[in-house]
């Protein structure tokens, strides 16, 4: 297979990943679309990887790490998630506003 | 022995930061015995001097005495080099004089906190002192750099209600300056490779093209006119002497302002000789400008302190007039007056600072007249300050400003004669605008009907008591010196002529 | 199949901050309570100093450096050397003894917070492991040479600072920090992994040497515009981490939002961590093409000006360190981005952020041990001041006149702020000055140096201000404050005095070692790698 299908697919993902990041409200979402960032990227990894017949199979290594990475982070990241709805009831990232710039 | 100048005064301004708050030790006495060590130990710095001074290196632009060179910051070629000449001791010994008579005030008017403020004029010295004694740039900038916060805290915990906005806009300005100074000395360094004061005036200028001496010059010039300070970059000055307590007054006009011309003399002339050469004619216009303007705000000023601050302007702008013509009697004058600009203007703020503290205010109209006749001494002593700072010959004021004016009609090869002329003429006048304004004040204040002890807008009960004996033991060194040196100057000349010619023949400026 | 061999002694750091791990988890175990508290960060601590020490050591043995090396002449170990995935060379072994210095110090933080929380709100053997967890990627990032660890290692320093930031149970502020951290920590990871994921595809090795030669060859794919786009998104990545100027958004509120060892971790081993990446990072991807370097610059330039013109506008104090943070950042990258100028000075460069990395270590730890000292007292003396219910950390209202209750604490505050701002008395931030501007002129990036110089100006505004504000004659208001502070926590004045006695030795301690070491510079400045004097190297 042509190299420039799972590139193109990939950049689809991370499109896709992209575009839900910056255009949701819910953080579970926002979370939804970071994993398919790094699964946009993991793919571009494996898919250049193949291309190049790496001997030491650098790219799917790095992959491998990435889904570790991401599972560790996602995981945190539901947990803080759960922590913010029991404080405050809410998990939409438009409340979280505290913190901005001193007027 | 230069590194135990520069380590009493540090070693003592440590101790006194940490000094415990027993009521029975006094950190008052303990600041004095510091600073009056330094001094004898600043005088041990004479003998070592030689007045001919060809040194080993004939034709040597800086033959320093009493050297220490240390390795400090070998990774960038920072070493601790420090040495005196005859052009920094008269200013060694000038910033040791008023620092000791400065903590000798203490006794006069007591500060609160006395531990922190000795500790902060301490600061201070060693600050000043390293910077005449620095002879390589890191040293010479840092040591530049250490006078703001022990002066920063001076006006804004110790100074008058307006003292936090005057200490920030002079902390701002100065550290804008050295910004500038700290630019002009790097860029000195990557074209050269050496922060070596010695090598660089060495080479005056050798491996420097035109371009970057002029830049360079162009920066350190910034930073050092805000020191002295040059007209337009002056504003801070009188805020700061208005705010600041006496002692601060004292130390900022008699040592502080001297850094800046210092460093005009000892980097700027001999490292950057081409830069120094076109920029010269600025320079002078700037000074005489500054000596005009300055009069002219000194006529209609109400604050006493403010007066002298502006009459400061006007003072180092004979100074920077006498750098400017780039001949040896330009740099002599400016050096010669530098000294008795510190003196005079020194007496003046101690002067100042005792009526201020005797009838509670500093301004003309809410002081009556008079003064000479309530108060004797203290008349006598403002007079006799009054008339020095206007340059009356006979007193120390005088050579400075007529050998300035003098060397102005007499600049140096290849700067132009009409342009000095011009400028030797304003500041001629300027010199006389100063003496109408000195004389104002003394006829306002000191001589007419007593007014001065019923005088309106009083809130507190007057203490009009002539000078203390502890008044006189400031003032008199002072008053002496004054007139020591106005009658023969060689005191100073004598010093400063030798490394003043070799550094003008090594540079082949005039 | 190519197997990297290992040799176990380049990895001692990382082994002894592990063993310090698994420790602190088994003590979490089996002690009481009370116990944890000061047991757990103690044993923290002392394996970080470990960690230290066993760099320092290494540095100066003989010892093989470099372990996960591929053979010579293998597939990808080049014609004559093996390529080694993690290198402890001189600049990782400053690297190293700095970044545990620093994390040994911020878990003494750690350790007179938790002593101070009776209710229990932060679990301790959790913290300490966070905490260590960090230190390990940072040092795994200090001595990486090859993306797959660099990346591991940034994620090992990322990932437990999100638990960290939110750890105090009944803070909506940490939640909120935490998940502002997160979000935009995600992305910015992700697109790091994009652009390492071009560079692979374009070079065909991660390792970074391997790089340097793919990219630097003439005609090469160092051309094309991909590998352009590849270098920025992954130096946008490291951005992040160090807070640069336009990836810095997450800084203040995150800073504001955590508690104060947290925040004074992610400004000091948290950068230092990024810097150490940029370090390794920036000399194989500038070897093609100027992009990078330009940059660095721009980046390096925006931060300090944004940095310091904001945080003129700051009341909170924590929030202001934040963005003093940016824009000590700046004046670190500054080094960073002479890299691949006049060919003598060149590694100078790097040299110089190294040193003045050091310094800026030891000046934020410093700092925020002073917040930390002071934070009870000055919190509660502030009702109406934004500082207190609205993250830790007192407003700079609150300090007022505080000399004059606490004159040490206050004195080594003044000492620390005007240190960052590179002024005397505190000498050693003059000289990290010096040798930044130093560093701009002799690369031939001069305007860089003037613009460390006007920001110094610009910086000192602020730093100035705060200082001042500290030794202002005690006004009524804050008198007032302080003793109703003191009535309305009788429970609590015992556990006030032992934060004190912890913290407060940690900031003599540092105190100390500013002054020393602005008389004697070499002590820190020297012991920088790659910094040379003019002409040598």
């Amino acid at each position: 297979m042509h190299l420039l299908y799972p590139l193109i697919v990939s950049a689809g993902l991370f499109a896709i990943g992209l575009y839900g990041l910056l255009a949701r409200r819910n953080l579970v979402l926002v979370l939804m679309s970071v994993e398919l960032l790094l699964a946009a990227v993991s793919l571009n990894l494996v898919a250049f990887d193949v291309w190049l017949t790496d001997v030491l199979r650098s790219g799917q290594v790095l992959t491998l790490m990435v889904i570790a990475i991401a599972a560790a982070e996602v995981g945190l990241g539901l947990a803080i998630v759960l922590q913010l709805f029991r404080q405050r009831a809410t998990s939409s990232i438009d409340d979280l506003d505290t913190l901005t710039e001193p007027r | 022995m230069t590194l135990l100048v520069l380590a009493l005064p540090l070693v003592g301004s440590i101790v006194l930061a940490l000094w415990p708050r027993n009521p029975d030790l006094s950190p008052r006495i303990f600041g004095t015995a510091i600073a009056a060590a330094t001094l004898v130990a600043a005088l041990f710095l004479l003998p070592g001097l030689r007045t001919d001074d060809t040194g080993e290196a004939p034709g040597a632009a800086l033959n320093p005495r009493h050297e220490v060179d240390l390795p400090w910051l070998e990774v960038i070629d920072v070493r601790l080099h420090l040495g005196v000449d005859g052009i920094s001791v008269p200013l060694i010994l000038l910033t040791a004089l008023l620092t000791l008579l400065g903590m000798v005030h203490n006794w006069v008017e007591r500060p609160d906190r006395p531990a922190l403020f000795c500790a902060m004029v301490l600061l201070l010295e060693v600050g000043a002192l390293g910077t005449f004694m620095a002879l390589d740039l890191v040293v010479f900038f840092a040591a530049f750099e250490v006078v703001l916060i022990p002066m920063y805290f001076l006006i804004a915990r110790w100074g008058g209600p307006g003292g936090a906005a005057a200490a920030l806009k002079f902390a701002v300005y100065t550290l804008t300056g050295s910004a500038a100074l700290l630019i002009g000395l790097v860029f000195i360094y990557a074209s050269t490779g050496t922060f070596d004061l010695v090598e660089l005036s060495e080479r005056g200028g050798g491996g420097i093209s035109t371009a970057v001496q002029l830049a360079a010059f162009g920066a350190l010039f910034v930073g050092f006119a805000v020191k002295s300070p040059l007209w337009p970059l002056h504003t801070w000055l009188p805020p700061a002497h208005t705010e600041a307590p006496t002692v601060g007054s004292v130390l900022l006009a008699g040592v502080q302002l001297k850094m800046g011309t210092y460093g005009l003399v000892r980097i700027g002339l001999p490292v950057l000789p081409e830069g120094a050469r076109a920029l010269a004619p600025l320079l002078a216009v700037l000074a005489v400008t500054g000596i005009v303007v300055a009069a002219l705000a000194c006529y209609t000023q109400n604050d006493l302190k403010r007066l002298i601050a502006y009459s400061s302007v006007g003072h180092m702008g004979f100074v920077l007039l006498g750098i400017s013509t780039l001949t040896a009697v330009g740099i002599n004058a400016a050096l010669l007056a530098n000294v008795a600009h510190g003196l005079i203007t020194g007496l003046l703020f101690f002067l100042v600072g005792a009526v201020k503290s005797r009838f509670h205010t500093g301004q003309l109209d809410e002081l009556g007249s008079g003064l000479w006749t309530r108060l004797p001494r203290l008349g006598f002593a403002l007079v006799f300050a009054c008339v020095a700072s206007l340059g009356l010959p006979g007193l120390a004021g005088f050579w400075g400003e007529a050998m300035a004016v003098y060397a102005s009609l007499h600049p140096a090869a290849g700067l132009s004669r009409p342009l000095y002329a011009v400028l030797a003429v304003v500041a001629a006048v300027g010199a006389a605008m100063t003496a109408v304004y000195f004389l104002r004040l003394l006829r306002r204040l000191v001589v007419g009907p007593v007014t001065v002890t019923t005088a309106p807008a009083q809130h507190h009960k007057v203490r009009a008591v002539d000078l203390w004996a502890i008044e006189r033991v400031v003032y008199i060194p002072l008053l002496l010196l004054t007139l020591a040196l106005g009658l023969y100057p060689a005191l100073a000349l004598g010093l400063t002529e030798g490394p003043v010619a070799a550094l003008v023949q090594a540079v082949a400026i005039g | 199949m190519t197997v990297q061999s290992i040799s176990w002694a380049p990895l001692a750091p990382v082994l002894v901050l592990v063993g310090g791990l698994v420790l602190v988890l088994l003590a979490d175990l089996v002690l009481p309570l009370p116990g944890r508290r000061s047991v757990l960060p103690g044993v923290s601590a002392l394996a970080c100093l470990g960690a230290a020490g066993s760099a320092a050591w290494l540095g100066q043995s003989e010892a093989t450096r470099g372990t996960f090396c591929s053979a010579p002449g293998s597939a990808t170990g080049s014609a004559q050397d093996s390529r080694c995935s993690y290198v402890l060379g001189q600049t990782a072994v400053f690297l190293t003894v700095v970044l545990c210095l620093a994390a040994a110090a911020v878990l003494v933080l750690a350790l007179a917070q938790l002593r101070a929380d009776v209710e229990g709100v932060t679990p301790a053997g959790e913290y300490c492991l966070v905490l260590l967890s960090a230190t390990i990627g940072a040092v795994i990032v200090a001595g990486s040479r090859d993306l797959i660890t660099l990346v591991v290692g940034l994620e090992t320093l990322t990932v437990p600072m999100y638990a960290a930031v939110a750890f105090r149970r009944g803070s909506t502020a940490g939640t909120e920090a935490a998940l502002t951290f997160l979000v935009v920590s995600v992305t910015s990871t992700a697109l790091m992994l994009l652009g390492i994921g071009f560079l692979y595809g374009l070079t065909g090795t991660m390792h970074l040497d391997g790089l340097a030669e793919a990219l630097s060859t003439a005609g090469g794919v160092g051309d094309l515009a991909v590998s352009d786009l590849a270098v920025v998104l992954l130096l946008a990545g490291l951005a992040f981490k160090v807070a640069a100027v336009p990836f810095h958004v997450w800084a203040p509120s995150t800073y504001q939002g955590a508690p104060i060892p947290v925040a004074a971790y992610l400004s000091s081993v948290s950068k230092a961590g990024g810097i150490a990446g940029l370090i390794a990072v920036l000399p194989a991807v500038s070897a093609g093409s100027p992009i990078a370097m330009t940059w660095i610059a721009l980046l390096a330039a925006v931060s300090m000006t944004v940095g310091n013109l904001v945080a003129m506008r700051q009341r909170h104090l924590v929030r202001l360190l934040a963005w003093s943070g940016i824009a000590q950042t700046g004046y670190l990258l500054v080094g960073l981005s002479v890299l691949s100028g006049r060919s003598d000075q060149a590694e100078s460069g790097a040299g110089a952020t190294l040193a003045y990395l050091a310094i800026y270590l030891l000046m934020t730890v410093g700092a925020f041990a002073c917040i930390a000292a002071i934070g009870p007292t000055a919190r509660s003396a502030d009702p109406a001041g934004q500082g207190g219910s609205l993250g830790e950390g007192p407003s700079i209202e609150a300090l007022r006149g505080l000399a004059g209750a606490h004159p040490r604490i206050a004195a080594a505050l003044a000492l620390f702020l005007i240190g960052l701002a590179g002024l005397p008395p505190a000498l050693l931030g003059l000289f990290g000055k010096v040798v930044v501007v130093r560093a701009a002129f002799t690369g031939d990036a001069g305007w860089l140096g003037i613009f460390v110089a006007l920001n110094t100006v610009i910086a000192f505004v602020y730093y100035l201000r705060v200082a001042g504000m500290l030794f202002t004659r005690t006004g009524v208001i804050s008198e007032v404050g302080i003793s109703s502070a003191i009535e309305a926590r009788p429970a609590q004045s015992g556990s006030t005095a032992s934060v004190s006695s912890a913290t407060g030795v940690l900031v003599a301690a540092l105190a100390v070692l500013a002054i020393v070491a602005g008389f004697w510079p070499d002590l820190i400045i020297g012991a920088a790698p790659l910094l040379a004097p003019f002409g040598a190297g």
